[in-house]
C-alpha cells in the first residue's frame, strides 16, 4: 500500500507538524495523528511481524480492534510494549519500535517460521519436543515469543483513581450513546459518558451521514453543545469501560482527567448502564489476507475522513454487505475514486450505479498478491455457491474489506448477559433481561441510526436487530489455500489450524479456541473470534447458536497494572502503625523493623556494635538493673457491662468470675477448634469492668472475634466493647530497680510488694496524669507496664529515661525482649504455638479440664486427636555442646533417624546464661526431659538436650520480689 | 465487588464489609457427640442458588447482619438483622 | 492411536495435515459401565486413565457437563511442587510431581513441563523460622529444596523487589516445582484414557444419582441413564452439588479464585514466585505472558467469575513484588469455583455411599494433584480400599479431629 495525504482530517490540525521517530527512523505528521496515521501518510506498510510465522502484518484497523500494528514506544523506564499504532496519538520526540524480529524488521529471519509453516500447524507444541524434554528446547522457544519488552526498572509514572456513583454510565460516546445520555439526563439524573475514542461521535466520525435533514457533523456539534451544557451530565473522552462486574459495577480506565496521572481508574457504580459500544467490522477470510495493504473498510474511512489519508493509490473494495457502497460514495465525494467493488452478494445494489462503480456481483476475492506490499486481488465468480472456474485479477495497492458489522458484546458479557446469533446480520447480539444494563444501538445489532435514535428519543431503549437492506453473503472465500487464510492475524491461526483442530476433535469452541490459540492474543479476538465459530459450525454442520461462543471476559482491552493499583504501592500498599513514642526511639538511635502492621524497636544499636551485641547488652541489663520498652503495641481491649464477666468466661479458657477487682490472671483464648488462638494478661479494673490485654499482632483480630460472639451467638448479654489499643501508650519497666525507678514519679498508687502485688492493676494518676499500672512481666523481672493516655507515652517515656540514668536504665527492644521470655519458658503464640497446639500441648490442659462453665473451643478438646499421647508439647531444648547452634525452624529427630517428632520454635543466645537455648514442639515431649535428641537445620544434625521451657528462676522468686 | 445494603448505613461497597460464612448455625451444647460437633464446625450449606449468610460492616458501624444472596447471579435478596430468624428459600 | 512426533508432523505435513486421527472419540452413552467418573477435568480423566492402564477396568465413562477441562483444569495457573510440610501431603505430591515427570513420555504429548523451579519468598523474621520450619519438613520429607539468601533471589529473580513493603529477607526454592501446560495435560489424560477404551461423554450432566440400599444403582444424565456399580464424583466446585443427590453432606464451600494474565512480552521472569506476605504468585508462560494468582474471593460463589476487590488485591500484590511490571497490560482475567475444605487438604477415599468414591476439596491446589489424585483414586476404586498415600485425606478427620492443616503448619499459601 502506498498511502498519501489527501488532505485535511477531522482529527489533525495541519497546522502543527510532529516530528517523531520510529524504528530509528526521523518521521513527520500532524498534531492529530495516531503513530498509525502518521506513518500511512509517510508511505509505512509494514508495522510488525506476527506472532507465530513472523509474517509482516501492516495497519489493519483504526481501533482497539487492530490485531497488527503493535509496537513498542518510548525508552528506559517508561518504555511500554505491545501499544497499538492505531491507538497511540503522535507526539514531539516519540519513539517507538517494531518488536519480535531479528535482526531487522524488513529482514526477520524468524520468517523462517512461516517458510516451514506447514511443519508448525496447530497442537505443534503438543506432538513434539517430548523427546529428550521440553526443557531441552524452552529457552529458545520463550525467547522467539513474547511481544514487546517489559521495562527494566519501576514506573515513574504515577496513577490515580476515582470512585464515582452515578445513576446512568453510557459506555460509548458515539451517536446512540450521546442521545441516550440526553434522554436520561433531562430528567435530572447524573449521568456519565464514557468514550475510548479520542473524540465523541463513533462511526460518525469515520463515516459522515445526514441525520435529521442535516449533516452528521452539525448535528454532532449540536448535541456535544446540549451536554455540555447539562451540568448532571459529565463526558469522558479518553476513557475506556474495561469491565463490568458484580451490582453494576464498571471499571473505566482514563487518560483525560486532568493532573499528574498517567492514568486513572474509575469506579463507577451505576444504577442504570446503558452499553452503546458500537460494532466492529468483521475481516473476509481469503488465501494471504493477512498481507499489508488489506485493511477493514471501516478503518480506511476512518483515515480518509479523520486524518486525510487515502489508503493507497488504487483502491479495492471486498465484502459481503451495503457497507460497501456507502464507503465507495463517502471515497466518491472525497474525491477519491474506488477501482472496483467485489459483493459476495448476487443482488446489484441499484442506488449506487450514479457513482459509476465497477461492481463485480456474486464474487469474492480468492488470494491477494504482492509480496511485503499488496498488488493486487484474485476474484472469482460465485454461481449459487459453487465456485466458477474463470477467475481474474485486479490490480490494486489497497484493499478495503468488510465482512459486516459485529456488535460488540463484551461488556454486555460481562454482565451474563446472553448472547443470540442473528443470522440476518451474522453476528452475536445480547439478549437484554434487565438487571440494570440495556444496550442499544449497533451494540444491538442495530445498524440504522435512524431508528435507533427515534426509539432513544421516544425512551425506549431495547433496540431490535436492523438488517442490512440487501441481506449478508459469504465471509469466506471458497476456493484457495487453507493454510493461507488467516482468522486470526497475530497469533497466526488460519482456516487450516481450525480444521486440523476439528479434525482432531477438538470441535468444542474452548478447545479449538484452546487448540489453536485464535482469539487469545492482545486483541482477545475482535476480529477473529465470529468467523472462527462460523468455521467451526460450518464444518461440523451446526448451527452457531449450536456451537455456542466463547466467553469474552473482561478487561475490554488491556488495562495497566499500574492503573489497576494506583497510589496504593510502596510506602501505601498497607497501613503502617507507629507508637507513640516512635520519635524517641528513632532519637535513641533505634533499628526500627515492621512487626506485623507495627514499627517497633528491635534493638537500641550502640556504635561498634551488632545486632547480637546489642541484644546481650539489653538483657542483661534488664536483669541487673532496669530496662524500659515500649509495650504500646500490645492489644487493650475494654469490657463492660453487667454480663461482662460471664462474657470473658466463654471467651478465655480461664476461670474469669474468680478473680477479684484489681488483680490480673494469664489466659488462653481458643477458636472452636480449641487451637490456641491468642493469650494475654486480662486485668479486673471492677465488677463489671475488665481490660484484656492481647498480642500485638492480634489485636484488631480479637476485638473483631469478640464482637462477633457477642453479636451474632451471646445476643442476650449486656457487654460493650472498646478497642481502647491506640488510646494509651504502655511504658513496660522491668529489672531488679523497676520500682526503684518508678518510685521517683509522683503519683497516688503504692507501689510496695504488700500493696500492689505481682498479678495486680492499679489505676490512679501519674505526675497528675490518669495513669494504669500492671504488674506483671514477659522478661521474669520485677515488672510494671505503666500505661497513660497516648499523648503522654512520650513525655514519660523520657522522664523515665532521665530519672533512671543513675539506675543503669537501658531502653530494649523486641528482639531483646523475645530473648528474655525464652529464658523464662514464656510462650509467643505464633511461633511457640502453631495451627494445631491445644492447651495441653503447652501445659494448660489441667486448666481446662477443671473448668465447668462452657468456653470456646471447649468441646473440641476432647476430640481423639486432641487427646493423643503423641502430640507435639512444648519443652525447652538447649545444645549438648554448649558452643553449638540452636536454630528456630530446626526439626527435631530421635537420635539418628529421619521422621520428623517436632521442631525448635524458638531459640536464642543466652547472655545470663551464656549458652544457646530454646523452646520446641516435640511429641509427647513433657515425657522425654532430659532425652538427647538430634536437631536437623539444612542437612545438618546436632544434639540437643531436652529441658523444661523454663530456664531462668523457675521458682518466679524475681517476678515476686 | 458487591454492593451490600447494611441495615444500619445503606448501601456501601463490599470493601467496607467482610463476610462471615453461613448464618443461623445454631451451637450444640458440649453434651453432643463427636459426630454433631463436627457438623457444626465443619459442615456448611453449599448451595448454588440462594445462601443465608452473615456479614459485619467492619470498616463502618461494626454490626453483624443476615443476608440472603444467590450464589450464581449474586443477587442480593434480602438483609436482615442478625436475631432474625431464617427467612423461608420462597420469600427470599 | 498415532504417535506424535516430529517426524510424524513432517509427515502429515506432506498430505496437508489432513490425515491426523481424532484424539479421542466421542463416543455414544452406554447403558452400563464398570465405572462412572463424573467430572471432565484433570483429575477426572487422571482416574479414568489410571484405572485403564493400572488396573485393567477399561469399561469406565467420563461424564462431563461442558467440554474436557472447562472447569479448574483450565482456569488454574498451572504451577507444579512438592514443597510441603506434612510427611504425607509431601509424599503425595512428590508422587504427584513424579507423575508429572513420567506422563510427557508415557502419554506421547508434550505437556510443556518447565521445572524452572518454584521460589517460596520470606518477608520477615518470623517468616523466615516459618519459612525455615518449613524448608527443614521439605528436605525431611525427601523432597529437593534450596534454601536461598537475599543475593541468591536477586540473582534468579532480577526483576523482583527486594526492597519492597514487605523486604524480601529469604526464602527457599524447590528446583523440581514449575509449571505444565493446563490445556496439554487435559487433552493428554483424554487421548491417553480414550486410547485404553475409555468413554470420554461430553455435554454429559448428571441429574440425579440413584442410591438403594446405602448402594450407587445409576446416574441419570441429560444423555440418559447410566447404571453402574461404581461412582467416582470427580467435580470441583460442584461436589457437594452432586454429594447432595448422593444424599450426604461434605464440609466444603465452593469460592471463586481468580487469575490473571498480561499481555506477552519477552523473558522477564524465569521463576515461580511466591509469597505469603502479599498472598500472590507469579510466574511467566513459554507464550511470554505474565500469570498471576492470589488468595480466593471471600464468599461463596458458583458464578466462575471473580470480584474486582481481589482483582485489585492481586494486582496489587504483585506489582509490589515487581515494580517493572506496572506498565504491563492485564489482557484476560478470569476465575474458577474451587472448594474449600476447614483444613485446605483434599478429600479423597470412599464415601458414607456404598459404591461411591470422591475427590474434591483441593481448594486452590488441584492442579498440581491431578496426576496423584488421579491414580490414587483409580487405586481406591480398583481395590475399594483407600490408596495407603491418601489415608488421611479421608472424611473421619473431621470428626476425630485430625486435620492435615499445611496453611496453619508453615503459615503457608495454598
Amino acid at each position: 500500500m502506498t498511502g498519501y495525504r489527501l488532505g485535511a482530517g477531522s482529527d489533525i490540525d495541519q497546522e502543527q507538524r510532529v516530528h517523531f521517530r520510529f524504528n530509528g527512523k526521523s518521521y513527520q505528521g500532524f498534531q492529530g495523528d495516531t503513530l498509525a496515521s502518521a506513518l500511512l501518510a509517510s508511505g509505512v506498510q509494514v508495522f510488525g511481524r506476527s506472532f507465530k510465522r513472523h509474517r509482516p502484518r501492516g495497519v489493519f484497523a483504526a481501533g482497539v480492534e487492530e490485531p497488527g500494528a503493535l509496537v513498542q514506544v518510548g525508552v528506559g523506564a517508561r518504555t511500554t510494549p505491545n501499544v497499538r499504532a492505531s491507538r497511540l496519538p503522535i507526539h514531539e520526540g516519540l519513539e517507538a519500535c517494531t518488536t519480535s524480529h531479528w535482526p531487522s524488521l524488513n529482514l526477520d529471519l524468524a520468517r523462517t517460521f512461516d517458510v516451514f509453516s506447514s511443519l508448525i500447524p496447530a497442537g505443534f507444541y503438543n506432538k513434539t519436543f517430548i523427546w529428550p524434554s521440553w526443557q531441552f528446547y524452552e529457552y529458545f522457544v520463550r525467547h522467539t515469543a513474547g511481544f514487546g519488552h517489559a521495562p527494566r526498572a519501576p514506573d515513574p509514572d504515577r496513577y490515580a483513581e476515582r470512585t464515582i456513583d452515578v445513576d446512568t454510565l453510557v459506555c460509548g460516546g458515539g451517536a446512540t450513546g450521546l442521545a441516550a445520555a440526553l434522554e436520561q439526563g433531562a430528567s435530572g439524573a447524573s449521568v456519565l459518558i464514557a468514550e475510548q475514542d479520542s473524540r465523541f461521535g463513533g462511526s460518525l466520525l469515520s463515516s459522515p451521514m445526514q441525520i435529521v435533514d442535516q449533516p452528521s457533523e452539525q448535528w454532532l456539534t449540536d448535541l456535544l453543545d446540549r451536554i455540555d451544557k447539562s451540568p448532571n451530565i459529565e463526558a469522558l473522552t479518553h476513557t475506556s469501560v474495561s469491565g463490568i462486574y458484580d451490582h453494576n459495577l464498571a471499571l473505566l480506565v482514563s487518560h483525560a482527567i486532568a493532573g499528574r496521572a498517567r492514568e486513572t481508574l474509575l469506579s463507577v457504580r451505576a444504577e442504570k448502564i446503558i452499553i452503546a459500544a458500537g460494532a466492529i467490522e468483521q475481516p473476509l477470510v481469503f488465501e494471504h489476507n493477512d498481507r499489508p495493504g488489506i485493511m477493514l473498510l471501516s478503518a480506511m474511512q476512518s483515515y480518509l475522513h479523520r486524518f486525510g489519508i487515502v489508503a493507497g493509490k488504487k483502491i479495492v473494495l471486498a465484502g459481503n454487505n451495503d457497507l460497501l457502497y456507502k464507503a465507495a460514495s463517502d471515497f466518491a465525494h472525497s474525491g477519491v475514486s474506488v477501482e472496483a467493488i467485489v459483493d459476495s452478494r448476487c443482488e446489484p445494489s441499484a442506488p449506487y450505479k450514479h457513482l459509476g462503480l465497477t461492481v463485480h456481483h456474486g464474487c469474492q476475492v480468492v488470494a491477494s498478491k504482492g509480496g511485503k506490499s499488496l498488488q493486487g486481488v484474485t476474484v472469482t465468480h460465485l454461481n449459487g455457491g459453487d465456485l466458477a472456474t474463470k477467475s481474474f485479477d485486479i490490480a490494486c495497492d489497497a484493499l478495503g474489506i468488510s465482512g459486516g458489522m459485529a456488535p460488540t458484546v463484551h461488556l454486555a458479557c460481562h454482565a451474563k448477559t446472553p448472547l443470540a446469533y442473528d443470522q440476518s446480520i451474522a453476528a452475536f447480539v445480547p439478549v437484554v433481561t434487565g438487571g440494570g444494563i440495556e444496550v442499544i444501538g449497533a451494540a444491538a445489532g442495530n445498524f440504522d441510526l435512524d431508528a435507533s435514535l427515534e426509539l432513544i428519543a421516544s425512551g425506549q431503549m431495547r433496540t431490535p436487530v436492523a438488517t442490512y437492506s440487501r441481506g449478508i453473503g459469504d465471509r469466506f472465500a471458497r476456493a484457495g489455500n487453507t493454510s493461507k487464510q488467516w482468522v486470526d492475524l497475530l497469533y497466526d491461526v488460519t482456516i487450516a489450524d481450525l480444521d486440523l483442530a476439528i479434525r482432531e476433535n477438538y470441535s468444542s469452541v474452548e478447545h479449538m479456541k484452546r487448540y489453536t490459540t485464535n482469539g487469545m492474543s492482545v486483541d482477545q479476538g475482535k476480529t477473529s473470534n465470529l468467523n472462527a465459530l462460523s468455521h467451526l459450525a460450518e464444518a461440523t454442520e451446526r448451527t452457531i447458536s449450536e456451537v455456542g461462543t466463547t466467553t469474552y471476559r473482561p478487561p475490554y482491552t488491556p488495562v495497566t497494572l499500574g492503573a489497576l493499583v494506583g497510589e496504593r504501592s510502596g510506602r501505601f500498599y498497607a497501613p503502617v502503625r507507629e507508637l507513640p513514642m516512635h520519635k524517641q526511639h528513632l532519637a535513641l538511635g533505634a533499628s526500627m523493623e515492621l512487626y506485623g502492621d507495627w514499627v517497633r524497636p528491635s534493638t537500641y544499636l550502640k556504635a561498634g556494635e551488632d545486632e547480637a551485641s546489642a541484644v546481650n547488652r539489653e538483657a542483661l541489663a534488664v536483669r541487673q538493673g532496669v530496662g524500659i520498652c515500649d509495650g504500646s503495641a500490645l492489644g487493650k481491649i475494654e469490657v463492660r457491662g453487667p454480663d461482662a464477666a460471664e462474657f470473658l468466661n466463654f471467651i478465655y479458657l480461664n476461670q474469669v468470675p474468680s478473680l477479684k477487682a484489681g488483680r490480673c490472671r494469664y489466659g488462653l483464648m481458643l477458636n472452636e477448634q480449641g487451637i490456641i488462638f491468642d493469650d494475654g494478661v486480662f486485668c479486673r479494673l471492677g465488677k463489671d469492668e475488665f481490660l484484656v490485654s492481647t498480642t500485638s499482632a492480634h489485636a484488631t483480630h480479637v476485638y473483631q472475634w469478640m464482637e462477633e460472639w457477642l453479636q451474632c451467638e451471646l445476643v442476650n448479654m449486656d457487654v460493650t466493647l472498646m478497642n481502647a489499643t491506640e488510646s494509651w501508650a504502655n511504658v513496660t519497666l522491668a529489672g531488679p530497680n523497676a520500682r526503684a525507678l518508678l518510685g521517683r514519679f509522683e503519683s497516688d498508687i503504692d507501689l510496695s510488694n504488700e500493696a500492689f502485688p505481682f498479678m495486680a492493676i492499679r489505676t490512679g494518676q501519674l505526675e497528675g496524669v490518669p495513669v494504669r499500672i500492671l504488674r506483671v512481666s514477659f522478661s521474669g523481672e520485677l515488672g510494671f507496664e505503666v500505661y497513660v493516655p497516648s499523648a503522654y507515652g512520650a513525655s514519660l517515656w523520657s522522664e523515665a529515661l532521665a530519672r533512671g540514668a543513675d539506675l543503669g536504665l537501658t531502653p530494649y527492644g523486641v528482639e531483646t525482649m523475645m530473648v528474655l521470655r525464652i529464658e523464662k519458658g514464656f510462650l509467643h503464640v505464633g511461633s511457640d504455638t502453631d495451627g494445631q497446639t491445644v492447651p495441653r500441648d503447652v501445659g494448660m490442659g489441667g486448666i481446662a479440664a477443671r473448668k465447668q462453665a462452657d468456653f470456646i473451643g471447649k468441646r473440641s478438646l476432647s476430640l481423639p486427636n486432641n487427646v493423643r499421647e503423641d502430640r507435639l508439647e512444648l519443652i525447652g531444648v538447649e545444645p549438648i555442646d554448649p558452643r553449638g547452634e540452636l536454630i528456630a525452624g530446626a526439626h527435631l529427630t530421635a537420635r539418628g533417624e529421619q521422621r520428623s517428632q517436632g521442631y525448635v520454635t524458638s531459640a536464642c543466645f543466652s547472655p545470663t546464661l551464656n549458652r544457646p537455648i530454646g523452646l520446641a514442639l516435640l511429641e509427647g515431649g513433657r515425657g522425654r526431659l532430659d532425652e538427647e535428641i538430634d536437631s536437623f537445620d539444612c542437612g545438618i544434625r546436632r544434639r540437643l538436650r531436652v529441658r523444661s521451657p523454663v530456664f531462668f528462676d523457675p521458682e518466679g522468686a524475681r517476678l515476686h520480689g | 465487588m458487591f454492593q451490600i445494603e447494611c441495615p444500619y448505613c445503606g448501601a456501601r461497597d463490599e470493601r467496607e464489609f467482610h463476610f462471615g460464612g453461613e448464618g443461623h448455625l445454631v451451637r450444640p451444647g458440649e453434651s453432643v457427640d463427636d459426630e454433631s460437633w463436627a457438623q457444626y464446625l465443619y459442615f456448611r450449606d453449599n448451595p448454588k442458588g440462594v445462601h443465608f449468610e452473615q456479614w459485619c460492616h467492619r470498616f463502618g458501624c461494626g454490626t453483624w447482619f443476615n443476608i440472603a444472596r444467590d450464589t450464581v447471579t449474586h443477587e442480593i435478596l434480602r438483609v436482615y438483622p442478625i436475631t432474625d430468624s431464617r427467612p423461608e428459600r420462597k420469600s427470599a | 492411536m498415532s504417535r506424535y512426533s516430529i517426524w510424524n508432523i513432517a509427515r502429515h505435513a506432506a498430505s496437508g495435515h489432513r490425515r491426523w486421527a481424532p484424539a479421542w472419540r466421542s463416543p455414544e452413552a452406554k447403558k452400563r459401565y464398570d465405572v462412572v467418573i463424573i467430572g471432565g477435568g484433570g483429575h477426572g480423566l487422571a482416574t479414568a486413565y489410571f484405572l485403564a492402564s493400572q488396573h485393567g477396568v477399561t469399561r469406565v465413562a467420563v461424564l462431563e457437563k461442558g467440554y474436557l477441562g472447562g472447569g479448574n483444569s483450565g482456569r488454574n495457573t498451572q504451577i507444579i511442587r512438592s514443597n510441603y510440610f506434612y510427611p504425607e501431603s509431601a509424599a503425595f505430591y512428590d508422587r504427584s510431581l513424579k507423575l508429572y515427570e513420567r506422563l510427557p513420555r508415557e502419554l506421547n504429548f508434550n505437556l510443556m513441563l518447565s521445572q524452572r523451579g518454584v521460589l517460596t519468598l520470606a518477608h520477615s523474621r518470623h517468616d523466615m523460622e516459618a519459612n525455615r520450619r518449613w524448608f527443614n519438613s521439605v528436605k525431611l520429607n525427601g523432597v529437593d529444596a534450596k534454601l536461598m539468601s537475599r543475593e541468591d533471589i536477586a540473582r534468579i529473580a532480577p526483576s523482583l523487589n527486594l526492597d519492597s513493603h514487605y523486604p524480601v529477607l529469604g526464602g527457599f526454592l524447590q528446583p523440581r516445582g514449575g509449571i505444565v501446560r493446563h490445556d496439554a495435560l487435559t487433552w493428554a489424560l483424554a487421548r491417553g484414557a480414550d486410547s485404553l477404551g475409555v468413554d470420554l461423554l461430553q455435554q454429559c450432566e448428571v441429574t440425579g444419582i440413584e442410591v438403594e440400599h446405602d448402594r450407587v444403582q445409576a446416574v441419570q444424565t441429560t444423555r440418559g441413564r447410566i447404571a453402574t456399580g461404581k461412582l467416582a464424583l470427580v467435580a470441583a466446585g460442584h461436589s457437594s452439588i452432586l454429594a447432595k443427590m448422593a444424599g450426604f453432606r461434605l464440609p466444603v464451600t465452593s469460592m471463586p479464585l481468580q487469575a490473571m494474565v498480561t499481555e506477552p512480552v519477552k523473558p522477564v521472569l524465569d521463576t515461580v514466585i511466591m509469597s505469603g506476605a502479599v498472598h500472590a504468585y507469579a510466574s511467566q508462560s513459554d507464550r511470554g505472558e505474565i500469570v498471576i494468582g492470589g488468595g480466593a474471593d471471600m464468599h461463596h460463589s458458583y458464578a466462575q467469575k471473580g470480584s474486582v476487590l481481589t482483582y485489585r488485591i492481586n494486582a496489587r500484590a504483585i506489582l509490589e513484588l515487581f515494580p517493572w511490571f506496572s506498565r504491563l497490560k492485564i489482557m484476560r482475567h478470569w476465575a474458577g469455583i474451587v472448594d474449600i475444605t476447614p483444613d485446605t487438604t483434599a478429600i479423597l477415599g470412599k464415601t458414607p455411599v456404598e459404591g461411591i468414591y470422591i475427590n474434591c476439596g483441593w481448594g486452590t491446589g488441584g492442579y498440581k494433584a491431578i496426576p496423584a489424585g488421579g491414580e490414587t483414586l483409580a487405586h481406591t476404586i480398583a481395590h475399594d480400599r483407600p490408596h495407603p498415600l491418601v489415608e488421611g485425606f479421608n472424611l473421619e478427620r473431621f470428626y476425630t479431629g485430625a486435620l492435615i492443616d499445611e496453611g496453619a503448619a508453615a503459615g503457608v499459601a495454598h
